[in-house]
């Protein structure tokens, strides 16, 4: 049934990294991203990959995992792949037929361009993976936070990504029930050309929209009288605390960001 | 011609830790003319079950025959829904029209009627709905609770289906939609066509049908008229299902000295019962 | 009358939404005594939920007055307050609950009045405890059935420790089964914990477990009364288009064919004494 489908990927466990607060995931995951772009040689790749598959261990979750979810993103790189591989400046060609053209330097560009992609959407996959999406709405919060002075809407933004993902579920449910209702009315959304089946959405559409401000409307009554006025004074059930694990993740992380940065000046490759 | 299940089976999500079997292997014969009162609890296998008979859902296994036809093999989905008109829970969430004609005639135009049939057929499953004339050109979103829903079920009347099946009618409604309610559904019953109810009341059953199915774990428990389900008190509680009140205090009183008849379920029958046995003293 | 307190006393209590010409509220004098199990019962579009909303200080009185718990509605503070000593439980257990995790919706309210993290953990179970969720603290709320969604939602209610709960026709989007476990919790809560109920619906059969029903029709106060004596008046029922429970209607239907037992019927088991009273009287 589509209402059992979970939002986002999380893999619920008790592991370092799952503990680890979510803030300096984020925090860990951006830098983890910025290595990944200025890491000019394979032994960089490859110390984060080493990286990467230590973490992974350390969350345990099954690799199998992790490599489907980079089935998704499979077509994004061979297209990068084969565009960085004829496309790509350089002058020591290899291989030429007509305007296409492989050099040397085109083969490295393409080849470090996807195991780039690839290293970056693991990366991520393993915050996703660890941490629950509220957790992860609560770490961005906090981290915005400090911006609420000049006006940025750190919490309202928090608050609406955590109702979107509470009725998620809700909303294909109805969907899935409208659609039957419609089908039973003799709707058919399934032949016809891209206009005709657009048009044919609206009797699904319309109802969905209607219900979705009903519920909007519910609920922010039913907000207002748990007494919710804003996150002014507002506290939490489970504030976020850096412990000695996130100092520890971050020591592990600084003397990996360290290593990349001294391949790069010493230039080995 | 009749409504046959033969052997439905239907399973959830197969091969998946969530596997469930919502319907084990089922068979039933509805005919025309008949008015059945499907009870159960939720997860009993009921909607599942309706959304067979006019092939919403496809069975697993087993098979659904509609005048001799099964409905799953080759024939057109608007000639199935043409004859058997499905209603769902709380029907008026799928209003969508800018007027309430307009809502109803969508049926009919998608059956590929006649701009003057489809005229004439909303007109007539209106007012067998009891909508007033003057409600017709309104925005379905200006009606009441009750009127809502009695517009949606007209939308579904309008595509003149043989076989009606409602889930849950009066779910949700006051004593007055309820009783509006009960008033519609009787009126088309009284058009002559075969109707399905389910519902969680058993007081709303034991009024309205003139058989009744009880559904437990996916398969059919009780089978037959009102009388002799509610004769069964012992299997319904086991099934955590309860008996009319009527049929209860029918019970209550045989333990201590009554001698009401079995066949007793409704508050009519057991009045006349009660002054008979107490005028004769 | 002063031994006994009153958590909500309306007097001369009006309300009209924005452009509407009547009265959605009109003139209610009610009082609602502390510890009190009250059902207000009425047909839908009689006005009742928008007393509830009073109630809640979810909207403010056109005219009249409200106190409830000693408190007037007056500026958004008072509100705030109203809310945390009168808590409400909707009608669609779906559009009530925020967060996706169980605790975390029960915590949404303690969270709100900014009471310190240790208690809100000690309230949060408590809650789930008493509402018999305990086990579900965990789960996403759209997996559950329900009644288990209006446990939460009760649950999300208490954890803010109200001395009054409004029923806002909580039970009319459930199964027997599920408004039979939040009617439960509901009586559970008045008996054990002393909160006040204050029960909207248009079931008869809830109604009829109440200490007292008030009778809303057309925004009014119709009737207020005990159980007993509301539904022995079978006609006026009627007019409001409200039914009586079965029972009482066999007890009217009786009594007019000349069996001249009790017109304070309700139940079955009190029709079953009444009869078999009867009968070895005559």
């Amino acid at each position: 049934m589509l209402s059992n489908i979970t939002i986002g990927q999380y893999f619920p466990g008790t592991s370092f990294i799952h503990r680890l607060d979510p803030r300096t995931k984020i925090l860990l995951t951006v830098m983890l991203i910025v290595c990944i772009f200025v890491s000019k040689g394979f032994m960089g790749f490859a110390l984060i990959a080493l990286f990467m598959l230590f973490c992974a261990k350390l969350s345990r979750i099954s690799l199998k995992f992790i490599i489907r979810g980079l089935k998704p993103i499979a077509f994004i790189v061979s297209f990068t792949f084969i565009l960085n591989l004829f496309l790509g400046a350089g002058t020591d060609v290899i291989w030429e037929w007509g305007v296409l053209s492989i050099t040397k330097q085109g083969v490295r560009n393409a080849v470090y361009m996807a195991v780039r992609l690839v290293l970056l959407v693991t990366g991520t996959q393993l915050l996703t993976l660890t941490t629950s999406p509220i957790a992860l709405t609560d770490g961005l919060e906090r981290l915005f936070s400090p911006f609420k002075k000049i006006g940025f809407p750190a919490h309202e933004l928090a608050m609406m990504m955590s109702i979107a993902l509470r009725f998620i579920p809700t909303l294909i449910e109805e969907t899935e029930k409208i659609t039957k209702a419609q089908k039973a009315r003799g709707a058919d959304f399934e032949s016809g050309n891209l206009l005709k089946r657009a048009k044919a959405m609206l009797p699904l559409l319309i109802p969905l929209f209607v219900g979705s401000f009903r519920r909007a409307d519910d609920l922010a009554m039913a907000m207002e009288a748990r007494c919710y006025r804003g996150g002014n004074g507002r506290t939490k059930m489970n504030p976020l605390t850096f412990a000695k694990i996130d100092l520890i993740a971050a020591g592990v992380f600084t003397a990996l960001f360290a290593a990349i940065i001294v391949l790069n000046i010493f230039g080995i490759f | 011609m009749p409504i046959q299940v033969e052997h439905l089976t239907h399973v959830y999500a197969p091969g998946t830790p969530f596997e469930t079997k919502a319907l084990d292997d089922i068979n039933l014969t509805i005919e025309d003319g008949e008015f059945v009162g499907l009870i159960g609890h939720t997860g009993s296998g009921k909607s599942t079950l309706i959304q067979h008979l006019n092939a919403i859902m496809k069975p697993t296994s087993g098979r659904v025959l509609v005048d001799g036809e099964d409905i799953s093999q080759g024939v057109k989905k608007s000639d199935i829904r043409k004859k058997v008109g499905l209603v769902f829970q709380y029907p008026e969430y799928q209003l969508f029209e800018e007027t309430v004609e307009k809502d109803v005639a969508f049926g009919p135009k998608n059956l590929g009627l006649s701009e003057d049939e489809i005229a004439v057929r909303v007109k007539e499953a209106l007012e067998m709905a009891g909508l007033e004339e003057e409600q017709w050109k309104k925005s379905p979103f200006e009606l009441s609770g009750g009127q809502k829903r009695r517009a949606a079920i007209a939308g579904v009347l309008a595509m003149k289906p043989k076989t009606l099946i409602l889930d849950e009618p009066a779910a949700g409604l006051d004593p007055k939609g309820r009783s509006e309610m009960r008033r519609m559904i009787r009126s088309i019953r009284a058009s002559g066509a075969t109707i399905l109810m389910v519902s969680h009341s058993m007081d709303d059953v034991a009024r309205m049908c003139e058989r009744i199915i009880v559904m437990n774990h996916g398969k059919i428990a009780l089978d037959g008229r009102p009388d002799e389900v509610f004769s069964e008190g012992e299997k319904l509680h086991e099934m955590h299902l309860g008996l009319p009140a009527a049929a209860v205090l029918r019970d209550r009183l045989n333990t201590r000295g009554f001698q009401i008849p079995a066949n007793v379920y409704t508050i009519e029958q057991l009045k006349e019962e009660i002054l008979k046995a107490l005028k004769k003293e | 009358m002063s031994d006994r307190e009153y958590v909500i006393k309306a007097e001369n209590l009006s309300f009209r939404y924005e452009g509407a010409e009547r009265y959605a509220v009109d003139h209610v004098n009610l009082e609602v005594e502390k510890g009190e199990f009250l059902a207000v019962l009425g047909r839908n579009g009689s006005g009742k939920s928008t007393l509830g909303k009073l109630f809640n200080a979810l909207i403010e009185p056109t005219e009249g007055t409200l106190t409830v718990c000693g408190m007037e509605c007056k500026t958004e503070d008072d509100a705030f307050a109203i809310r945390q000593k009168c808590g409400m439980v909707f009608q669609n257990p779906d559009n009530q609950l925020v967060a996706t995790i169980v605790e975390e919706d029960v915590a949404f309210g303690p969270e709100n009045l900014g009471i310190a993290s240790e208690e809100i953990r000690r309230r949060v179970r408590w809650a789930l405890e008493t509402v018999g969720m305990l086990e579900y603290r965990k789960n996403a709320p759209h997996l559950l059935s329900g009644g288990q969604k209006q446990r939460v939602a009760i649950a999300g209610v208490i954890a803010m420790k109200p001395e009054i709960i409004v029923f806002d026709e909580s039970t009319s989007m459930l199964d027997p089964i599920g408004r039979e476990e939040v009617m439960r919790v509901a009586k559970q809560l008045n008996r054990e914990n002393g909160v006040t109920v204050v029960w909207i619906t248009h079931f008869m059969e809830e109604a009829a477990q109440a200490d007292r029903i008030a009778v809303v029709h057309n925004g009014s106060i119709a009737m207020a009364d005990t159980p007993k004596k509301i539904f022995s008046k079978g006609q006026a029922l009627k007019a409001f288009g409200l039914e009586t429970p079965d029972m009482s209607y066999l007890a009217q239907e009786l009594r007019s064919a000349g069996i001249m037992i009790s017109d304070e019927i309700i139940t079955v088991e009190e029709m079953e004494v009444e009869l078999c009273r009867y009968k070895s009287n005559t």
